[in-house]
């Protein structure tokens, strides 16, 4: 699986949103747009629920652990699905990686 | 950016565009033409300019703050007027002069005649589940460009005169 940029050192940093992204909720889901890059961005119910537990900024790790907490699945799997969102987050600018 | 609630509509007959001619203030009127210019220049730059180079002409960046300003009685007829003659002549452009570039050219308007005004980018899930964006443009309670339907997008972004900016940010500073 192509992790897109995450190495096995970074799983440990943490992740927290762009400050300057302003995102707002639509019927459970996030809308948000980015002026520096001119582009609207939209996350479905899951995607909204990532992005609302990333309040604070953590790592992939935790965030997957708090996932499986609320959802249905396995931590592998969860860390499986997890991982190749949060690197695209990463691309686009929506998530910054802190050391 | 999709078609947010703008119609392309075929051109009215001579006989039609008399009717409309005679239903116009005399500001409408000397907007018209000059109006149909500034969108083709609107459209080239949307196209030309990344966003944030863009964004260096729409004014200051307020984010999602908005403050209605009290605006004198011509001001209201003035900034109503604008938002009539861009909407007008932006539904016959031979290109497609949408909300973005309807805003651009009725904040130029706005600033020419000193009115201030909050310029705003939104987007919304549609009935299809599609991301759709718009943009409009307010001067004090006036809806001067894109204002149909804008309630429905959540706001993302946006940009208001220098002097509207100020009272946005002095407002903030008192809280």
């Amino acid at each position: 699986m192509n992790l897109a940029g995450m190495n096995v050192s970074s799983k440990r940093s943490l992740i927290a949103r762009d400050p300057d992204l302003i995102a707002a909720a639509v019927d459970g889901e996030m809308v948000m747009m980015s002026v520096k890059r001119g582009e609207y961005y939209g996350l479905n119910e899951v995607g909204a629920r990532i992005w609302a537990l990333l309040e604070q900024p953590l790592s992939t790790i935790e965030l997957s652990e708090r996932l499986c907490a609320e959802y249905e699945i396995s931590p592998a799997q969860c860390q499986a699905d997890v991982e190749p969102f949060i690197a695209e987050l990463l691309s686009r600018g929506i998530l910054r990686q802190q050391t | 950016m999709s078609l947010a609630g703008l119609l392309q509509r075929p051109g009215p007959t001579l006989r039609g565009w008399r009717q409309v001619w005679r239903s116009l203030s005399g500001v409408e009127r000397g907007l018209l033409l000059p109006s149909w210019c500034l969108l083709g220049l609107a459209r080239l730059l949307i196209l030309v300019l990344e966003f944030p180079q863009l964004t260096r002409l729409l004014g200051t960046e307020i984010k999602t703050g908005d403050f209605c300003v009290l605006l004198a009685p011509q001001q209201l007829n003035r900034a109503t007027a604008i938002g009539r003659a861009v909407e007008l002549i932006a539904r016959h452009t031979p290109w497609a002069s949408l909300c973005q570039a309807q805003a651009l050219v009725a904040r130029f308007w706005l600033a020419c005649f000193g009115i201030p005004y909050r310029l705003y980018y939104g987007a919304r899930r549609n009935e299809l589940g599609q991301l759709e964006a718009h943009a409009w443009l307010v001067a004090g309670p006036v809806f001067v460009t894109g204002g149909n339907g804008s309630e429905r997008f959540a706001v993302l972004a946006g940009f208001a005169s220098r002097r509207q900016a100020q009272v946005l940010f002095e407002r903030h500073a008192q809280h």
